[in-house]
């Protein structure tokens, strides 16, 4: 695992992979550094969680990966290919092969279409299929691998409920046999019982399927099962990115840390301790000063931390932070 | 493949679900839209029917020994000044002013819905410009500029038409716009974006179903002004020429009776003011059964 | 039939002798509209004594907001039904208690935080004007200007915000500080109960442990016994001392914390709800997600609600309503541990 991650040794090469990543958004008090100086490899079968609190440009992240939002600066290679340079029609080629699952099963799908023409409709789009018989012989089978029951193929989005129209938003996005997706907040609108249920087909997706996935979430609890390796993001910073296991094994960014504590564990036993929480909250990523944007926050912070640029340090085992107590 | 072939009419059927039904079922709960849908076909059919009831050549025969007749046996709705029998008037000239009503308001859709969803979608300068266009036409009074649009082209029907067409397409075209950009900040629209598809696509499949439902209701509404509009144009002498009988210019003609012979307006002004008063009633039932709230 | 005899019934007494805050008995809500009728709560029974906290845990539509709205008597007067239940407040029977009278109630003696922090302020008003409101309303004790001014400094302060942001309008606050605003005028009257409806879902996971970790040092230090109403087992963990679990407008189990966490004896459905939590510190693959939906309220199965979803459901379950097997306060709506009594 820990070689795919590293710069230095990688044979391989990564699906999908982002060098000095940059969007800054325009807005009237100066410039919002959304993303920002973002690197990361994902190797073909494998999943990414990005983790972060609202505000973080962890959505933002996804969508200039899928350039939905043209990046700033920087390059995203596909398969050892940029494809920031590439054309309209180019794109529109490229993308059948990285789809977006969306956060919201509401307002993702149209509400004027049924079911099965919501499914169908990427493939008449993209022309994939030679006849609508075909067309219509897929969105039966991609129904099935979903589990969504055939009853449901006239059904509007509207009458059915959180879970199956999820379900939908997914098997949309299979509908063009992608090898890449990302899904932003797939289960953060969804029942308890229900996201384990969407979590378990993504699984099992990837296990048939191979897929590449980028998981965006703000709950870590919901990556730390889905995930090969976790990145956690702080005002459009990558601050800390390692091996899943490894991460919550031995946190060590600060920022992390506290994320972690900031989880109500169903323990009752627990209940009594004093968890520490971080005081504050978000600064704005507006014209950030130089330095670890989560200084103002950390207990630890020292004038050092705001001195000069950030970088990753590697702590082995695949583990990167940008915390300065832990360079070397 | 073949049994594929055969089965597709079996499986066309369940891919989509009616919504006419749904959307009939509310209507029908509103009782006072289904009678005004009521009162409204029953206009449309003796109209569009009106040979059944009376030929052609009464609307401009003269009966001399009628002038100015009240209802009676063989003219039920009496005669005019001329000895015209007004029955055939009302009916064909019924004609006239019901499709002035609905072909500019077809138009007038047509261009709102074209017009307006361009520009939600763009934006930009186009946007601007053509918003600041509309703000003009829009700032002057709809009767005016509908007069003085037939005023300088003339009074026919065609142009007509046009003048009322042209004075109901910005209150149209923003009605669209606002929709288009609301659907716009949607999230199905950014996925739609996301799979490449076109944006003639984007926009028939994904923003004008989306919207249709408030234009429809816009325009059932705007119908029984547009009626009421052709009828005040023909009214002061800009619509249809005379002998050519239109429901505007018969009340205009029957102002010197008003006291003498009252039938002469009261039965003009009668299917003016239904057929207005039934668009009213069946564009708030769509409103109600079109309202995605009200269903599931 | 009135609206407002729609809305009532006459079961119980007016008032009752009790040293209980607050008594739910047989409570029935249903929802009619035009084509179907949704049965919202099916006969719940709920106490808590004075200062003691309650965690009413469930999925969406299983009737806890709705719970909560009918102890406020907030339900949508033309859709929403009690036909049966009883609740008494104090001793006072709220159901049947005079408009007038649960106006006194609301704010006063009960109070309510929602969800979403962003709805619930007025946005034309500066947050400090919407606090001066509820306690120019609610507080006859504060009669003057100057005293009513200083109490909305020192309800602030509670909350962790400085005074001086008191000019501020709700647009200028974060979500978290919205949501501490809102906690800051449910608490301003120092009500004998807080209703909170999932009062940190809309906030991020730090900020959540903040506001968390805020209110449970107000309500030990105000003694405010709360309704915590909340689909994630970790709040209620860290914040209840009685736990019930909804499902279909059931409580299907109840008890102290302890008696739901650790006693080993537990529900199917709750089982299932903790199999579906992601653990973080074991290591499991899968998760074990509780198969198929929330059965549809306008048409609940026969037998036990959950039986079509639970993995030990025999015929009985099916058919026969499960009684309620007691032990000590640990209650359990189940044929499981019905028969192993018999």
């Amino acid at each position: 695992m820990s070689e795919n991650i590293n710069p230095t040794v990688s044979e391989a090469t990564p699906l999908i992979e982002t060098r000095h990543l940059k969007k800054y958004f325009k807005v009237r008090k100066g410039l919002l550094h959304a993303v920002d100086d973002i690197n990361i490899k994902i190797m073909p079968g494998k999943t990414i969680g990005v983790v972060g609190e609202s505000g973080c440009g962890k959505s933002t992240l996804g969508r200039t990966i899928l350039r939905l939002i043209e990046p700033t600066e920087g390059e995203v290679l596909y398969d050892g290919e940029n494809i920031v340079p590439y054309g309209k029609h180019e794109m529109n080629k490229m993308r059948r092969n990285m789809q977006l699952i969306f956060q919201d099963p509401y307002s993702s799908l149209n509400p004027r279409m049924s079911v099965s023409e919501l499914i169908a409709e990427y493939m008449i789009v993209n022309k994939t299929c030679k006849t609508r018989a075909e067309v219509w012989d897929r969105v039966d089978e991609l129904m099935e691998t979903v589990g969504l029951a055939e009853r449901f193929a006239g059904a509007f989005p509207h009458e059915l409920d959180g879970g199956r129209r999820q379900r939908i938003g997914i098997a949309r996005a299979l509908s063009l046999d992608p090898k890449f997706i990302v899904c932003d907040e797939p289960v953060s609108a969804l029942d308890v019982s229900i996201q384990a249920q969407i979590l378990n087909l993504l699984m099992d997706l990837q296990d048939q399927r191979g897929l590449t996935y980028m998981f965006i979430t703000h709950d870590l609890s919901v990556v730390k099962h889905i995930s090969d390796e976790i990145m956690v993001m702080y005002l459009g910073q990558c601050v800390e990115i390692a091996p899943s296991k490894e991460l919550f094994k031995n946190p060590v960014h600060p920022y992390t840390q506290a994320l972690l504590a900031a989880i109500p564990i169903p323990d009752v036993s627990m209940r009594h301790k004093e968890i520490e929480v971080i005081k504050g909250e978000l600064t704005s990523p507006i014209n950030p000063k130089p330095g670890c944007r989560f200084a103002s926050r950390c207990k630890y912070a020292t004038p050092k931390c705001t001195e000069g640029d950030l970088t990753l340090n590697d702590l082995g085992n695949g583990h990167f932070s940008t915390c300065v107590m832990h360079q070397q | 493949m073949a049994e594929n072939t055969a089965n597709a009419p079996v499986k066309k059927k369940k891919r989509k679900n009616s919504k006419l039904a749904d959307t009939w079922r509310l209507f029908k709960k509103r009782k006072t839209s289904v009678l005004g849908l009521i009162i409204f076909s029953i206009i449309l059919f003796m109209v569009l029917c009106a040979p059944l009831f009376v030929e052609k050549s009464k609307v401009e025969e003269s009966d001399w020994e009628y002038l100015n007749s009240p209802p009676v046996a063989g003219h039920p709705f009496g005669t005019d000044d001329l000895g015209r029998d007004l029955f055939a008037r009302v009916l064909y000239g019924g004609r006239n002013s019901l499709e002035i009503g609905l072909v500019s308001m077809v138009c007038a859709l047509f261009m709102g819905v074209v017009i307006g969803s361009l520009c939600g979608y763009f934006g930009g300068v186009l946007d601007q410009i053509v918003m600041r266009v509309l703000d003009v036409l829009k700032s002057i009074p709809t009767t005016v500029l509908a007069l003085a649009i037939v005023a300088a082209l003339g009074g026919s029907k065609t142009n007509l038409i046009l003048a009322i067409m042209i004075s109901q397409t910005p209150a149209q075209v923003r009605l669209v716009r606002s929709a288009v950009i609301g659907i716009a900040g949607r999230e199905y629209f950014e996925a739609a974006r996301a799979c490449g598809t076109s944006t003639p696509r984007i926009i028939f499949k994904h923003i004008v179903p989306n919207c249709i439902g408030t234009v429809i209701i816009q325009a059932s509404m705007a119908m029984a002004q547009m009626i009421l509009q052709a009828a005040s144009l023909s009214f002061i002498g800009l619509g249809i020429q005379p002998p050519e009988p239109e429901w505007g210019s018969m009340l205009s003609g029957a102002r010197e009776f008003m006291s003498s012979a009252p039938w002469q307006m009261i039965f003009p002004g009668l299917f003016i003011m239904l057929s207005a008063y039934s668009f009213n009633l069946i564009g708030d039932g769509l409103r109600d059964a079109l309202d995605p709230k009200l269903r599931s | 039939m009135s609206k407002k005899d729609l809305y009532k019934n006459t079961d119980g007494e007016k008032f009752i002798e009790t040293d209980k805050l607050l008594i739910i008995k047989n409570l029935e809500v249903i929802y009619k509209t035009d084509k179907t009728t949704v049965h919202a709560v099916n006969g719940i029974d709920l106490e808590l004594g004075k200062g003691e906290t309650i965690g009413l845990v469930g999925e969406t539509g299983a009737g806890k907001t709705t719970t909560a709205l009918s102890i406020l008597r907030l339900l949508p007067e033309v859709t929403a039904h009690t036909p049966h239940g009883e609740i008494y407040f104090n001793g006072e029977n709220l159901i049947q208690a005079p408009e007038e009278r649960m106006r006194d109630i609301r704010g006063d003696k009960i109070s309510m935080i929602f969800q979403d922090p962003m709805t619930a302020l007025n946005p034309v008003y500066t947050v400090g004007e919407q606090i001066y409101e509820a306690l120019e309303l609610h507080a006859p004790e504060h009669k003057t200007k100057e005293e009513l001014n200083a109490r909305v400094d020192e309800v602030l302060k509670m909350v962790g915000i400085t005074p001086e942001r008191k000019n501020e309008y709700p647009h200028q606050f974060s979500g978290g500080m919205k949501q501490r605003v809102v906690i800051a005028m449910a608490l301003a009257c120092e009500p004998e109960l807080l209703i909170a409806d999932e009062p940190t879902t809309a906030l991020d996971v730090t900020i959540q442990a903040q506001v968390l970790i805020m209110m449970r040092e107000l309500r030990d230090r105000l003694g405010t016994a709360m309704i915590m109403i909340t689909h994630d087992l970790g709040i209620v963990a860290q914040t209840c001392d009685k736990v019930a679990v909804m499902y279909a407008g059931e409580i299907i189990e109840s008890g102290t914390a302890e008696d739901i966490y650790n006693s080993g004896k537990r529900h199917p459905y709750t089982e299932g709800l903790f199999g579906s939590i992601p653990d973080l510190t074991e290591d499991t693959d899968r998760l074990k997600p509780i198969p198929g939906l929330m059965p549809d309220p306008t048409n609940l199965p026969k037998g036990c609600y959950f039986s079509p979803r639970c993995p030990y459901a025999t015929d009985k379950c099916r058919s026969e309503h499960p009684p309620v097997h007691v032990d000590g306060d640990h209650k359990i709506a189940c044929w499981l541990f019905a028969e192993k009594e018999e």
